[in-house]
């Protein structure tokens, strides 16, 4: 062999081995972004199978009929005038006259009956908490016409519950003084 | 020396091939690790901002909206176990009610499950009756009298109060 082959040779070697040596440098700095790629490629699958879910979730609620029937009934504000309007309409139409003072008083957190605050799942704590709307009323007026007034009140999609009723005689007919609580959040 | 000299030429040539080899592997390979990176970037860029779109404030309601939702069926249920029927005390009461008794004003607290209601009978007999009556009902629970008193009229007023069993009203 000729010493110019051997020469030739060497560098020959020598390219190889940088070349590879170069190689696996780009390869090392390439594998990490694949992994990475990879990992965000899975986050994103999962989020959008997520925002996919929550989209079908939400749409098949709002098609649900309990979806309306609990807006009304636990509904994300306290509608006064839903209230004011529900309590004149019903006491009109069972000849009830209402009372000239209607008192609302939101109930401090620390009164709310424990079994009534929003579960935690999980490890994730619901931002909604329920609140509770004392409302005190007196209605004027028969017997009969307060009982319907009560079956109305309680069988109303609002969730009207009661928790005192006070009957005293008015003239002919009875004054019925009630305090009931409704939730809102 | 021909033969010599055709080897070399033979070992020059298979040397230029090998370095040519070389170079052009070594060539394809960066070019392959190249195109690789580039595609690689730009895929993550993509996902990126394919992730970024999940966050928008459309999902953040959504997700909101389903909270809430989750939350009210919760509650809902709950409020459900918990509820009661004031009017079936109204019920009881007039089912036990004997002819002739009058009852002239009450107060019920639904939550303390108590009520104190104020009567009246034609004469003691009759009320005499109707205590009895309330007396020995299985859904009533500490009842008792505070104060019989005969009326000018002739008519006999009683105050009365008891507690009621939870089931009277579910």
């Amino acid at each position: 062999m000729k010493q110019e082959e051997i020469v030739f040779l060497v560098l020959l070697i020598l390219i190889s081995f940088l070349g590879i040596y170069t190689l696996s440098l780009f390869s090392q700095r390439v594998k990490p972004l694949k992994a990475e790629v990879l990992s965000l490629k899975q986050e994103m699958e999962v989020k959008e199978k997520y925002i996919q879910k929550i989209k079908e979730t939400y749409e098949n609620l709002s098609k649900n009929e309990i979806y309306s029937l609990i807006q009304t009934a636990l509904p994300e504000k306290p509608d006064y005038s839903d209230i004011l309007s529900f309590l004149s309409q019903k006491a009109t139409a069972h000849g009830l006259a209402l009372s000239s003072k209607i008192s609302f008083s939101e109930k401090k957190k620390s009164e709310t009956l424990p079994e009534i605050q929003p579960e935690t799942q999980g490890t994730l704590t619901s931002p909604f908490s329920l609140k509770q709307l004392e409302i005190s009323f007196s209605v004027i007026g028969n017997y009969n016409g307060f009982r319907g007034f009560l079956k109305d009140l309680e069988f109303s999609q609002r969730h009207f519950k009661v928790k005192k009723i006070e009957i005293s005689p008015s003239k002919e007919n009875f004054e019925i003084k009630m305090l009931t609580e409704v939730y809102h959040y | 020396m021909e033969e010599k000299f055709e080897e070399g030429l033979r070992t020059q040539k298979i040397l230029s091939f090998l370095f040519f080899a070389t170079f052009l592997i070594l060539i394809f390979s960066f070019l392959f690790l190249f195109v690789s990176q580039k595609s690689l970037e730009k895929k993550k860029k993509e996902y990126q901002e394919r992730i970024e779109a999940t966050k928008t404030k459309e999902i953040r309601e959504l997700e909101q909206k389903i909270g809430l939702i989750q939350t009210q069926l919760r509650d809902a249920e709950k409020i459900g176990k918990e509820k009661y029927l004031v009017q079936k005390l109204f019920d009881f009461l007039e089912k036990n009610k004997l002819k002739g008794i009058r009852i002239n004003s009450a107060e019920f607290d639904f939550e303390q499950k108590n009520a104190k209601i104020s009567a009246e009978g034609p004469d003691y007999l009759s009320v005499a009756k109707q205590l009895k009556v309330f007396e020995s009902l299985p859904e009533i629970k500490n009842f008792s009298v505070s104060e019989v008193s005969l009326e000018k009229e002739g008519k006999v007023k009683f105050n009365f109060s008891f507690s009621f069993k939870e089931d009277l009203i579910k």
